[in-house]
């Protein structure tokens, strides 16, 4: 019974390396496809100000309008060139046309559509909007920013006219007339002056932290993650089963749904990390010879302890998977449930957006999730911070999932 | 037509034989609930403290009236929250637990006069761990109420330098000034947003905020995918032999009918969740743009498997591709500079589409497209 066992497994083994060409031409793909855009990221930008605007964190914003006529390019001028503002928004100069081309094709976030006489009508307080367009893609980030900034703008320009208009009625109180008199030239020359050294305002100081993660050093544990979720979809293909004729023979012969299920999660683990392992080295010895410097996450920052440390990630969702797979024998609903599972479990774990976005509940509820389990065991190997809660977590859910599975398993034999 | 229809709901019964099949279908919407319900959440891309540092008349809040509390009102993508503990909320920037502490004086008007005078220090004091985008458009946002403040003192200060007014009492000049403040005030109204495709829209239509962005994307995807498992399923079918008995003449559409039932279910069901997201625009714009997508969707599926008929090659593919839709497509992030990758990706029409009609008229062509070369390439002959 023991040597069946043991047949078995060599079978769902070599099953499962049949399958390895084309598994790991995929593992390639995904990989070449992240790396691509990180690179692009990376390389296009000459220093971390650079890298933040590829990172969609500069916003770009056509503008619309005759601004050589009067003040307003001056004023556009000056935002987008003084202090912080240079920081995070690009605007560029363009008629509707071009303006409307570029937010078509996603060039810009937003344009800002300038009326003729706008600044004339400003200072007569008949205040002709300024309209910002803004495309039809989801409320990301970028449009928000726009709006924000948009909101600030507004809010700087009016409550600047106000304040003039008020003054111009008191001077006009005491029989003085403001336009006359050059005090609301002054008076907007003082808000110029104010404007532009806003940020003298305020006393900067840094906070001490711990040990806290970059931004790369977050997505790159967050895309481990995702990586390993997408390439689950491959594990519907091999895990699937349509037919269980020969798992009920060989039950027969002494092969339960525990050895079934064991020899079945260890192969497919098996490639897993056979995939992962290979792609983490090529990425090392690629990196190494490219002569760029890098230090892995763990205390010896050695590849082999590197990819041991990996061992509780990669066999939680190996299992994880496995377990996907087991719910039903039609491909198209574990394809469906793994990757609603996958989006799922990757959006409240932080791999799309980072965790601090999110509502504490859903903070709170990350820890648990065996995906943010995961996560936070990358992390913690960066922060060399002690993972004992997670790996204990992630051999629970190990354990979960292939307890699950073998009931399954169990049932439909049993069927 | 008879007997389309009647292979038509064969297939949907074999289909919805499945219970896990009608149960991944009802979670959608179970799923675009629970992410509205999480997007109307306290929350930021962004988490900001509020100090006021108490002044010498233990009366004075102004800090707390006039700034910390038309930013809590005015939510958006920052988050901000009013502490009383300074030492607690340093320490929770120090532990990454909060981004910044913004510590503004009790007697904000006076500080900011001074500070317009060029006497004292700066009035506000920002900690944080270290300088990001994100923290500079939240200094611009705070900025916004403090020129009205600022505004309001500079115009004061500059009365008060004009001779006419040196013989003014000064307490006087300003009770006036702030009387006749009201009178003047002008709305917050310079800038008004509207979408591309409607220039007569004011406002925002989709839901505003960020984390429930991408459900339309989501729901995108899902429609692929099932496009994807159906195809799947067709390729396992036609390896098994099952659909040997075809008359060869319906071999070539066979297939474009078997990809529409399953992704005509998801895509009724994703409608449906969508009308319930909060995303939903108009039925004029939403039904034809998922119709369209459905043979988007179907036509690219079934060109893919005339490419790639080996139902190996084709399985691996998936997560390729779902990973192109999900970073070259705007669901997440918009990333530009891949046109020819994203021109083949179904959810980018879509997505696109709902607000641009250029997009529409290329969605259009598209399904077209991809739907003829699916059917015209099941027409050429095999190599045996």
């Amino acid at each position: 019974m023991m040597k069946l066992r043991w047949q078995y497994l060599k079978t769902q083994i070599h099953r499962m390396l049949m399958r390895f060409p084309v598994l790991f031409l995929v593992t390639i793909l995904l990989l070449g496809a992240i790396c691509g855009l990180a690179w692009a990221q990376f390389t296009a930008g000459k220093d971390e100000e650079d890298f933040q605007s590829l990172a969609r964190q500069k916003v770009s914003v056509a503008v619309v309008g005759d601004t050589s006529e009067s003040y307003l390019g001056i004023g556009i001028y000056a935002v987008e060139h003084m202090d912080s503002s240079r920081f995070s928004v690009n605007f560029i100069d363009c008629t509707e046309e071009e303006a409307r081309a570029m937010l078509e094709a996603e060039e810009v976030e937003a344009y800002l559509l300038i009326p003729e006489g706008f600044l004339d009508a400003v200072t007569t307080a008949e205040n002709k909007p300024v309209t910002l367009v803004i495309g039809g893609n989801q409320g990301g980030i970028g449009v928000e920013l726009v709006r924000e900034l948009a909101d600030m703008v507004s809010r700087v320009l009016t409550s600047s006219q106000t304040a003039i208009y008020t003054l111009v009625d008191v001077e006009a109180n005491y029989g003085r007339n403001a336009y006359d008199s050059k005090d609301v030239t002054q008076i907007n020359l003082r808000y110029f002056d104010v404007i532009l050294s806003r940020e003298e305002m305020y006393q900067k100081e840094t906070v001490e932290s711990v040990r806290t993660l970059s931004r790369i050093e977050y997505y790159a544990c967050a895309g481990v993650v995702l990586f390993l979720l997408l390439w689950g979809l491959n594990g519907t293909l091999l895990l699937t089963k349509r037919d269980f004729s020969l798992p009920k023979l060989i039950r027969t012969r002494g092969v339960g749904a525990v050895s079934q299920v064991t020899a079945e999660l260890f192969a497919y683990s098996l490639v897993l990390l056979l995939c992962l392992a290979l792609c983490v080295g090529g990425l090392l010895f690629g990196l190494s010879k490219a002569g760029v410097s890098f230090s892995l996450p763990g205390p010896s920052e050695s590849a082999p302890s590197f990819l041991l440390g990996l061992f509780p990630l990669v066999f939680s969702m190996a299992a994880l998977q496995y377990f996907l797979c087991q719910l039903s024998d039609n491909p198209i609903v574990t394809l469906l449930v793994t990757l609603l599972v996958s989006l799922v479990l990757g959006y409240l774990s932080g791999c799309f957006y980072f965790l601090s976005y999110f509502p504490k509940e859903v903070q709170e509820l990350q820890v648990y999730l065996p995906t943010g389990m995961q996560v936070n065991l990358l992390q913690s190997a960066f922060l060399e911070k002690d993972a004992a809660f997670c790996i204990k977590g992630l051999t629970g859910y190990t354990f979960l999932f292939w307890l699950c599975s073998v009931l399954i398993r169990g049932y439909r034999l049993k069927k | 037509m008879k007997r389309i229809t009647l292979w038509f709901l064969l297939l949907e019964k074999r289909l919805f034989k499945k219970p896990l099949f009608l149960a991944v279908l009802l979670l959608i919407p179970l799923m675009v609930l629970s992410l509205r319900s999480m997007a109307t959440k306290e929350t930021g891309i962004l988490s900001i403290y509020l100090y006021e540092e108490p002044a010498e008349d233990p009366t004075l809040s102004e800090s707390h009236d006039l700034i910390f509390l038309p930013l809590l009102e005015a939510g958006g993508l920052l988050h901000f929250e009013i502490t009383e503990d300074k030492e607690a909320a340093l320490e929770a920037v120090a532990k990454a637990e909060a981004d910044a502490l913004w510590v503004l004086p009790a007697d904000l008007t006076a500080q900011l006069a001074r500070y317009l005078q060029g006497r004292g220090k700066a009035p506000i004091t920002i900690y944080s761990r270290e300088e990001t985008v994100y923290l500079t458009l939240a200094r611009e946002k705070m900025y916004g109420l403090l020129h009205e403040l600022l505004a309001q003192e500079a115009a004061i200060q500059q009365m008060s330098l004009v001779r006419d007014f040196r013989k003014v009492d000064k307490t006087e000049l300003r009770l006036l000034y702030y009387d006749l403040l009201e009178s003047n005030r002008i709305p917050n109204n310079l800038v008004r947003v509207t979408h591309l495709d409607d220039a007569d829209f004011i406002g925002v239509r989709e839901g505003r905020n960020y984390l429930a962005g991408p459900l339309r994307g989501i729901l995108a995807l899902l429609i692929l995918l099932t496009g994807f498992a159906v195809t799947l399923f067709f390729l396992q079918d036609k390896e098994a032999g099952i659909l040997d008995w075809m008359p060869i003449s319906h071999k070539n559409v066979f297939p474009l009918l078997f990809l529409l039932t399953g992704v005509g279910d998801a895509a009724i069901v994703s409608y449906a969740a969508l009308y319930v997201s909060g995303a939903f625009t108009t039925a004029a714009t939403e039904l034809p743009l998922m119709i369209l997508y459905i043979f988007c969707v179907c036509g690219f599926c079934l060109l893919l498997s005339r490419l790639l008929p080996n139902i190996w090659f084709f399985g691996a593919t998936i997560p390729v591709w779902l990973l192109a839709c999900l970073i070259l497509t705007p669901i997440f992030i918009d990333v530009s500079g891949f046109p020819l990758i994203q021109y083949l990706l179904p959810p980018y029409y879509y997505l696109n589409a709902l607000h641009n009609p250029l997009m529409g008229q290329r969605m259009l062509l598209y399904a077209v497209v991809v739907c003829a070369a699916g059917v015209c390439l099941g027409r050429l002959p095999r190599r045996q």
